[in-house]
């Protein structure tokens, strides 16, 4: 299992220099002059010569490229034009609220999707599967950011429940911290249930019709049993595999949400790049966000092999 | 045709059985009415609501909706539905553009891959750091540096579902050239584009437009958040991104304004998800499309 | 032996809903199981001998609809709740099934799954229960069963895995042992060793066993009496011998794979033309009459029923007490 760690890993450095090599030319899209379009209408020759030189620009590709990456292998993904403090510095800070966050909506994710989805495949064809079935095609097909408006309507203006935005740390108020993530959280958590209801449903019903279920219950062991412990420890494996889809979803997902409910994590420091034409901030986030999935989903193969006493202990006929 | 070698079976024959399933399929005729209902609109919906969508009336501003104004007025008195509808058009148009464009390129680079081993391995890589990129991520960082247009959304959207597109296409690719009609018509000295034309690519085509279903849908939902990130359409031609981003400043007195529009986007997206459940279920039942 | 019937299955029907209506995949089986007994249900596949097996060990599908009587020590079977019909489960019955190597979870050790079946009875320790997992391992043949507690279904045999498939069964200490198919899916070699094992436990342990099979090979092998199925009904019983020597269905002759020819000393094989009927579309009378090598016009008027004859054997063929007359053992 280490060999196959070690070799995941492995397999994921060329994607990651194509990765790297495909943020940095993201500066080569902006049409035209990418210092004037930066600098605005406002610029004067001597702001755009600086802003040149700040990015590199004034410098021959290949030097911009050999400088990208003898900075990046230092962890320096350049400093950012609105905050004027280093891009890594920046994600540093802001990455433990959108960690926390994130947690929060996984959380929300596999219970409300695991839940409803095994509920669905143990009721099959009568009208709290149709139910089920119908609450997780709408879950997949509504925009994330609709979804966070209408919960702030409904929970924050209408009943008065949760704040409409802001954020607590957790350290300072842990109940703050709940309560002004929780909307965030399930606008990110809605979505990405509906999708693991669906899965969580059909790897249910499937396994139910298996032999080993038969066995389970040819023993005289409970339903709670048969469902619980038999099923439900075949039905994780697959769920596991969608866990790194999950997760890029709800990465991609807080850049929106997090500008809505002004939550300061990696998602709102992104959005705000994007409206001020930080690039070295777009840049850099992108390719944090980026590397950092890479890994989640390595650590989820790995986790899914371990999982799996098929592959875990070898030694199959 | 001159060929004596094995060839699939009649395409006729093959269409019109396929097309009795579709009908009998639940989820394709829900997912068609709903998706048609939306199309029908966007084309007739003007005509029969010959309201001019950016008219002003500042003595109707923020109507609810009522019999005169079917989905109410927004803050500077528009009418709430002509404006839907309108721009009903462009979301629809750029998930049109998103496809088509989808279809080309990831029919021309998922044959190329499929059919050509020394170039797969290229065109593999790029597109498994392509596909790397959260997706919707990888359209706002593309769109940030393109500038905010309705093209720009295109191009964006375009670069992030190609590349699953064209693995789609390339997958299958790799199993019908193993099959034995390929197999003899290669052999009876056609040449590759003829054999990729004629026996290769009609056999791509399930999978091929249950995916394209899906981005469509996928296409819808991300041109919503660029054009929420003021990042597609300029507000001067609203898309439904643009409507809910309008209507959530006036959110606490006039919900319909940001309602509305998300629930055309729903509507939408739900009717092209059913239908391509549906197709999958009938043309393709093994296959399973990578959502993101 | 007493003549008490363990279990005694009465005219046991059992419907499943298709289209509009349901279709009979058992209709008015009846046959006795006494204690220690090995008792064979042999017909083609579709038979409805599985379903006669399911329904007795109460794991039938919902949507099944069964009716007649199911008297396990004189207690009817289909009164009780499903608590405690899952009590006798674990205790009074046991059953292996027909696929070793999908009948067992595979993300659980062996040594889990055997001890979790100890452990559902109550009233032991987590130890005293791996105990009697490798108790029971052993009394299933498999060697040094303490290591092989740690082992997953994968990393052994199919032959082993029906060991541990019985030994979870045995787990209970189980009056009745019900065994569908258990040797099908595995090498000839491997299925006499388990044939050889049930035998042995029967003896030891004087467990009844309701064996499944559609081979009348695995019958002449282990089996007391035999329950002869078709198209859902049962067409003869008979004790081993009987059945071999005198078969009184055409059906059971079809299934032995020869006859006695006139002179009683040759045997030819015969093979059985055509299909089963499907349980929607049932011809006329006699069952097997479509297919039966010697049919008259009798056989399409009415469905014979199973009458007794002589020692004990019954059979569900018109010419059957004519036969006997005539055919000396």
């Amino acid at each position: 299992m280490i060999g196959y760690t070690i070799s995941r890993l492995l397999q994921a450095i060329p994607i990651l220099i194509l990765v790297s090599l495909m943020a940095f030319g993201i500066i080569y899209l902006i049409p035209g002059d990418a210092a004037t379009v930066i600098g605005g209408p406002s610029a004067t020759a001597e702001d755009l010569a600086q802003i040149r030189a700040n990015l590199g620009l004034d410098q021959p590709l290949y030097m911009q490229i050999v400088t990208f990456y003898t900075n990046l292998f230092q962890g320096d993904l350049g400093r950012s034009l609105m905050l004027g403090i280093p891009v890594t510095e920046a994600i540093i800070q802001r990455s433990p609220i959108t960690i926390g966050v994130a947690i929060y909506s996984l959380v929300i994710t596999i219970v409300l999707g695991l839940v409803t989805g095994i509920i669905a495949a143990l009721n099959h064809n009568r009208w709290i599967d149709q139910a089920a079935t119908i609450f997780a095609l709408i879950g997949v097909s509504l925009p994330n950011f609709w979804l966070a408006l209408v919960l702030i309507v409904l929970f924050s203006v209408q009943l008065g429940w949760l704040p409409t935005g802001g954020y607590i740390p957790f350290t300072t108020d842990p109940w703050g911290w709940l309560r002004t993530t929780t909307l965030p959280a399930l606008s990110l958590a809605l979505l990405q249930a509906g999708l693991l209801t669906r899965i969580t449903r059909s790897t249910m019903l499937e396994v139910l019709s298996q032999d080993y279920i038969r066995t389970a219950r040819a023993k005289g062991l409970s339903e709670w049993v048969v469902v619980g412990k038999h099923a439900l420890a075949n039905v994780m494996m697959p769920v596991v595999t969608v866990l790194g889809l999950i997760l890029s979803v709800l990465l991609s997902g807080s850049i929106v949400i997090e500008s809505i409910f002004g939550v300061p994590g990696i998602g709102a420091l992104l959005g705000n790049a994007i409206s001020s034409r930080d690039y070295p901030m777009i840049q850099g986030g992108l390719l944090f966000v980026t590397a950092a999935l890479l890994l989640l989903n390595i650590v989820v193969d790995v986790l899914y092999t371990w999982l799996d006493p098929r592959i875990r202990v070898g030694g199959g006929k | 045709m001159t060929d004596i070698v094995a060839t699939a079976p009649p395409r006729f024959a093959r269409t019109r059985a396929t097309l009795r399933r579709m009908f009998a399929n639940r989820s394709f005729m829900l997912g068609a009415i709903l998706f048609g209902f939306i199309c029908l609109a966007t084309l007739f919906g003007p005509m029969l609501i010959p309201t001019d969508p950016n008219a002003l009336s500042i003595r109707n501003r923020f109507q609810p909706p009522s019999l005169t104004f079917l989905l109410g007025t927004d803050n500077l008195g528009r009418d709430m539905l002509a404006r839907v509808l309108y721009g009903a058009r462009l979301s629809l148009a750029i998930g049109l553009a998103v496809i088509l464009l989808n279809a080309l390129f990831g029919v021309l680079l998922g044959a190329l891959a499929g059919y050509y081993r020394r170039l797969d391995n290229i065109l593999m890589r790029i597109a498994d750091a392509l596909m790397a990129f959260p997706a919707v991520l990888l359209a706002i960082g593309i769109a940030a540096a393109l500038g905010p247009s309705a093209m720009t959304a295109v191009i964006a959207l375009s670069v992030v579902y190609i590349p699953r597109t064209a693995r789609v296409v390339r997958a299958s690719i790799l199993v019908v050239r193993e099959l034995d009609y390929v197999q003899a018509a290669r052999a009876a000295g056609a040449t590759d584009l003829r054999i990729l034309w004629k026996h290769i690519l009609p056999n791509c085509m399930a999978p091929l437009i249950v995916q394209l279903s899906f981005v469509f849908a996928y296409a819808i939902l991300s041109e919503a958040v660029l054009s929420f990130l003021g990042l597609g359409a300029p507000p001067t031609v609203p898309s439904w991104g643009v409507l809910i981003s309008e209507g959530r400043t006036y959110m606490r007195e006039a919900t319909w304004l940001t309602l509305v529009p998300g629930i055309a986007i729903a509507i939408t997206v739900l009717g092209l998800n059913l239908l391509g459940d549906g197709l999958r279920d009938v043309l393709d039942p093994r296959m399973k499309v990578e959502q993101g | 032996m007493t003549d008490k019937p363990l279990l005694s299955v009465r005219n046991l029907s059992v419907g499943f809903p298709a289209g509009k209506g349901h279709v009979l995949a058992v209709n008015d089986v009846s046959f006795d199981i006494r204690p220690g007994e090995l008792v064979g249900v042999v017909g083609e596949s579709g038979s409805g001998k599985s379903v006669t097996a399911l329904a007795v060990m109460g794991l039938l599908p919902p949507t099944a609809m069964l009716s007649g009587q199911l008297l396990f020590e004189g207690r009817d079977m289909l009164g009780l709740s499903r608590g405690q019909l899952r009590q006798l489960r674990g205790r009074q019955l046991g059953m292996i099934f027909q696929e070793p190597m999908t009948s067992l979870n595979p993300v659980f050790t062996v040594g889990d799954q055997i001890s979790e079946a100890v452990r559902a009875l109550g009233g032991v320790s987590r130890k005293q229960a791996a105990d009697r997992a490798v108790e029971l391992l052993d009394q299933v043949g498999i060697p040094s069963p303490r290591r092989r507690l740690e082992d997953y279904p994968h990393q052994m045999s199919g032959g082993m895995r029906q060991r541990v498939m019985i030994a979870i069964a045995l787990a209970g200490s189980p009056r009745l042992l019900i065994a569908d198919e258990p040797t099908t899916a595995l090498d000839v070699t491997i299925q006499a060793q388990l044939l050889d094992l049930l035998n042995g436990l029967r003896e030891r342990l004087g467990t009844a066993i309701l064996l499944i099979s559609h081979n009348m090979g695995v019958m002449a092998e282990v089996a007391d009496r035999v329950v002869v199925m078709y198209a859902s009904r049962v067409v003869e019983e008979a004790d081993i011998f009987q059945l071999f020597d005198t078969p009184q269905h055409p059906y059971s002759e079809g299934l032995l794979g020869s006859t006695p020819d006139m002179a009683g000393t040759a045997r030819r094989l015969i093979t059985i033309p055509g299909a089963m009927p499907s349980p929607g579309a049932l011809p006329p009378g006699c069952l097997f009459a479509p297919r039966c090598p010697k049919v008259v016009d009798a056989c399409t008027k009415a469905q014979p029923p199973l009458i007794d004859l002589s020692g004990g054997q019954k059979a569900a063929c018109i010419r059957a007490p004519k036969r006997e007359a005539g055919v000396p053992a």
